[in-house]
């Protein structure tokens, strides 16, 4: 039995133990603010991963990644549904709701996996993003399936089997949140991922897109929209070949469709945890770093508007997003650092909270 | 008026524009003819992109906070301790994309706006902010722009300008702090708005330097007055002799005297400046009142020709960013009696070299403080072939400050003006540069009004389809001056007019296609804007339209004023728009289209680029100073 735990996420066993005790509404209202925060705190090194790969380079791999943001932030949208439906209130743009880099993810264990910000390598998929959403019956992994078999070892599937179970058991009758706080925006995400959750169905319903679009099920890699979940879609990558129906096989799956080429050489060199004082006051990359940093401030703002009751507000969130895109490209991974220990590495955006464009965070 | 109050807040610090310089060569509108090395930036004597290919056209406000406040009583301070508005940050939005700086047309680029920015005043900490007010900043162009403001930098590093507007949609947080200054000002001001002004200036525009893109801001907010313009002071003009700057590089400005004889002079944008961007000295600065009405520029005063009012300050360390650039004088009633309906003379400010004689009139009013304004002064409006289609910009005329209802005035087009908007350098583009403002048949006004009660006057102005005379670009750029009929046009800054641009009338097809109508239009959006292309969307590519055809119909859906309208450049006609989002409605119909989404090969990798290490650069000539080199060039024929 394999006793190193410390690159895998597993929820701290005390976690499903108090979900499984919640006996009302307002006992799960942390839970599913831990889950906002979970499915967060994935998209900085997410993001980080997908700003390292320089423009027309390792196509192919930007597009997997980026459709994993967008779906970590449906995700987010989906458990502060949740958490609103329930009569919680989501709470976004505090400086806590950003976990520090390089660490562990919200809810897990103490020696778990660290999560930091880093360019992309082969490496850091399978160590890192990989180990992020494993299912609890990965497939084709032998040795995985026994590591989760291990008893206190929870991924994050079984957090959320945890919620969906509890819901059950408390019913319609802890849905007492306001409707009209439910964020819906069929623009950004289908009606069968993104819809209004008013009673447990719904509820589960979005919890369980959560968790086929992060993990598959235990049968099925591809989710509803014959997409692969999150972990084989990062396979895709390590594997160089895009996971397709395949019936010559046992497992009625493998890696055997279009190419996925990765080219390692081309990636950008950014800084690894970025953090705005790696780079010296009034230089480019600093106004560049602290200007990516005030936008994804905005950004968690405005999402904290969306799920305060101003629920059309989710396309001024995402144009947030493709401003971010814009001033991280433009001034920020173009940068190279001439001095000091990260010399020659360009910099990269340290997903602090910045609530002004202003002047340098504590010392 | 507005900002020139006795009440104001003064803040300070730095502005970032980003501008996107590969349209800033009209030249590069011309598919046809479009490389894509024009994308890249400039190498030596090699224009291409300019010097910001990859610009966003965002506008933000960087590290401003709140200087000094001015209250009713003449008094004022920088303490905090006196008045918790000291030092609160000035910002924009924190939770909406940043406001975009824009252009009216390639062949008109001195009269930028900024389009979606919202201004905040907030009390920022370390880890959280707790937000006074905020307001939404109506769009309105900069003016009295200049380029020789500050010496030893060339380009746009040495230009300045005003910009004048106006804070509406304000939300005031429910529990403001007991603040003396926000108290007069809530009392001050009317119809839910304030007045802003932003003198910029200092600009950077070396993308391999520190500071890139940011120059420095001086601010005023002060309370609106119902009824006044947003953009403008109806005031006291001085204005530079040759009608460009004074024979000490000082430039044109505008004074306020208020009803209760508070003289507010704004220098902001008016004084030049050393290469550490403080003002020059020209010696001991007075203003007051030419009791010999004639005199001019250079003309030297004494006791019978000049009333002193008071000095002004502008050689106190940082005082164009402590107080705003703003002189002001309490006038005693001797000093009154000059300045009053009935007995107005011209205020002059005067200098007074070390060691000199005497002083002599620096910079004066217009001759009998003749004023006229326009407002709103950049016009777009898109043609039609039902008829005629009317925009309309108001007039202000006055004298010494009031209102002069009946003044006649007298308004032009310029008529053609070859040259416009072109490049420099080596490898320049070979389409031809359009000639502006022709034909002259499409615009259509009165050539005189007379001033109504008020001072005020509606210039209506009918635009006809001018059929497309520039060819590769949309439409066409006029430009139409204004003056009281008794005015020289050397009491107008250059740049100082109605700039319109008349797009061509374009019907809305009942079947828009991407070949015939949508390719066009994207191509050359796409080869302007290559930030979009490189990162965000490939709109000369079928598949990455397809691909983001949500986002786009959504982007092309909103409204004008919001920061993430497209097209950035808000020089789509309307029509256009409209045909545009009939097309992606019905994107899965176009069967060329589609045709072209299957028949698409893989993406070739582009050329590597190598990311920005530092690289020769020289010295950028800018690009509003180009262009402003090429309308010089036009006008002188």
């Amino acid at each position: 039995m394999l006793t190193t735990r410390n690159n895998v996420v597993s929820v701290r066993p005390e976690i499903i133990a108090g979900i499984r005790a919640a006996k009302t509404g307002p006992d799960l209202y942390q839970y599913l603010q831990s889950a906002i925060e979970l499915e967060h705190a994935t998209i900085p090194p997410y993001l980080t991963a997908l700003f390292s790969i320089a423009p027309n380079t390792n196509q192919a791999a930007a597009q997997i990644i980026r459709s994993v943001v967008q779906q970590e932030m449906l995700h987010m949208t989906i458990a502060a549904n949740v958490l609103n439906a329930i009569g919680g209130a989501p709470t976004m743009n505090q400086p806590g709701f950003i976990p520090t880099f390089p660490g562990p993810l919200p809810m897990s264990v103490d020696g778990g996996l660290i999560v930091g910000l880093a360019p992309l390598t082969l490496n850091l998929i399978e160590t890192v993003f990989m180990r992020i959403e494993l299912p609890e019956t990965p497939q084709n992994f032998p040795v995985r399936a026994q590591l989760v078999a291990d008893q206190g070892f929870n991924t994050i599937g079984a957090f959320y089997d945890a919620i969906i179970a509890q819901i059950r058991v408390l019913g319609n009758a802890i849905f007492t949140g306001n409707p009209a706080l439910q964020v819906v925006d069929n623009v950004w995400f289908p009606a069968d991922q993104l819809f209004p959750v008013t009673n447990a169905d719904t509820a589960i319903q979005g919890l369980t897109v959560i968790k086929t679009q992060g993990e598959g099920t235990s049968t099925d890699p591809l989710d509803s929209r014959v997409q692969p979940a999150h972990y084989y879609r990062f396979e895709e990558i390590v594997k160089g070949y895009r996971l397709v129906k395949d019936p010559s096989v046992e497992q009625g799956y493998s890696f055997s469709g279009p190419p996925v080429p990765f080219d390692p050489t081309t990636v950008i060199n950014l800084v690894s945890n970025s953090t705005i004082s790696d780079y010296e006051p009034g230089s480019l990359a600093f106004a560049g770093v602290q200007q990516a940093d005030y936008i994804y401030t905005s950004l968690l703002n405005a999402l904290q508007q969306t799920f305060s009751g101003n629920p059309g507000n989710l396309s001024t969130t995402l144009a947030l997003m493709y401003e971010l895109k814009l001033v991280v490209q433009e001034a920020v991974v173009n940068q190279q650092l001439t001095s000091g220990p990260n010399a020659g590495k360009f910099a990269a955006p340290s997903f602090q909270f910045t609530p002004t464009a202003a002047a340098a965070l504590a010392a | 008026m507005s900002y020139l109050n006795a009440v104001r807040l003064v803040f300070a610090g730095q502005f970032q524009a980003d501008p996107s310089t590969v349209n800033n060569d009209v030249r590069h509108f011309d598919n046809a003819d479009f490389l894509p090395q024009y994308q890249d930036y400039q190498q030596g004597a090699q224009a291409d992109g300019w010097w910001n290919p990859n610009g966003t056209g965002a506008f933000r406000f960087i590290d401003c906070a709140v200087c000094t406040a001015y209250y009713a009583d003449g008094t004022s301070t920088s303490s905090k301790a006196d008045d918790p508005i000291i030092g609160l940050s000035v910002l924009n939005s924190n939770d909406r994309s940043s406001g975009k700086l824009v252009d009216l047309d390639p062949q008109w680029q001195l009269a930028s706006q900024i389009w979606g920015m919202q201004v905040r005043l907030a009390d920022v900490a370390a880890q959280s902010a707790t937000t006074w007010l905020t307001s939404t900043y109506a769009e309105n162009p900069f003016r009295d722009l200049w380029f020789t403001r500050t010496a030893g930098k060339g380009g746009d590093g040495a230009a300045s300008a005003i910009f004048q507007s106006v804070l509406t949609g304000l939300d005031w947080a429910a529990n403001l702090p007991n603040s003396r200054l926000l108290t007069e000002l809530l009392a001050a001001t009317q119809d839910g708005q304030l007045s802003i002004r932003l003198v910029t200036y200092a600009y950077k525009d070396d993308y391999t330097q520190s500071g890139f893109t940011q120059g420095i801001l001086a601010g005023v907010i002060g309370p609106y007055l119902s009824g006044e313009p947003a953009s403008i002071v109806v005031g006291r003009r001085f204005a530079p002799a040759n009608g460009n700057v004074s024979f000490q590089n000082i430039n044109f400005l505008t004074g306020n005297l208020t009803p209760s004889g508070l003289l507010l002079l704004d220098l902001c944008n008016a004084l030049p400046l050393d290469s550490s961007y403080n003002p020059v000295s020209v010696g001991t600065l007075t203003a007051g009142t030419l009791l010999s009405p004639a005199l001019a520029e250079q003309a030297p005063l004494d006791s019978t020709s000049y009333q002193p009012i008071g000095t002004v300050p502008y050689l106190d360390p940082n005082w164009l960013l402590q107080a705003g650039g703003i002189a002001a004088f309490q006038l005693t009633p001797a000093q009154l009696a000059n300045q009053s309906p009935g007995s107005f003379l011209p205020l002059t400010l005067a200098s007074q070299a070390a060691g000199a004689a005497s002083p002599v009139v620096a910079i004066r009013e217009t001759a009998n403080g003749l004023f006229l304004g326009a407002e709103p002064f950049v016009l777009r409006i898109d043609s039609s072939a039902n008829g005629p289609v009317t925009a309309t910009s108001t007039l202000y005329a006055s004298a010494y400050g009031l209102p002069a209802p009946g003044a006649s005035l007298q308004i032009a087009q310029t008529g053609a003006m070859p040259g416009l908007g072109g490049g420099y350098g080596t490898h320049q583009p070979t389409a031809p540069i359009p000639v502006a403002g022709v034909p002259t048949a499409a615009l259509n006004f009165p050539a005189s009004l007379t001033a109504g009660g008020g001072g005020t006057s509606v210039l209506s102005i009918q635009g006809s389809p001018p059929d497309n005379p520039r060819g590769y670009i949309d439409g066409q750029l006029y430009n139409v001056t204004y003056q009281q009929a008794a005015q020289s046009t050397t009491e107008f800054g250059p740049f100082e007019l109605i700039a319109i641009h008349l797009r061509d009338a374009y019907p809305v097809p009942d079947v828009p296609t991407w070949t015939a109508n949508i390719q066009p239009i994207f191509a050359q959006y796409g080869n302007l804007y290559p930030i979009m292309s490189k990162f965000l969307v490939q709109l000369n590519d079928p598949v990455s339209v397809y691909e983001h055809r949500k986002l786009l119909t959504l982007a092309f859906s909103l409204d004008i004023q919001d920061p993430n309208y497209m097209p950035v450049t808000r020089d789509l006609s309307e029509a256009k728009r409209q045909t545009i989002l009939k097309w992606f409605a019905r994107i899965d119909q176009d069967v060329d289209f589609q045709r072209l989404l299957t028949a698409s090969k893989p993406r070739t990798a582009a050329p590597k680029r190598v990311a920005a290490a530092a690289a020769v650069a020289t010295a950028s000539p800018g690009g509003k100073t180009t262009f402003a080199q090429s309308l010089a060039k036009s006008r002188g024929g």
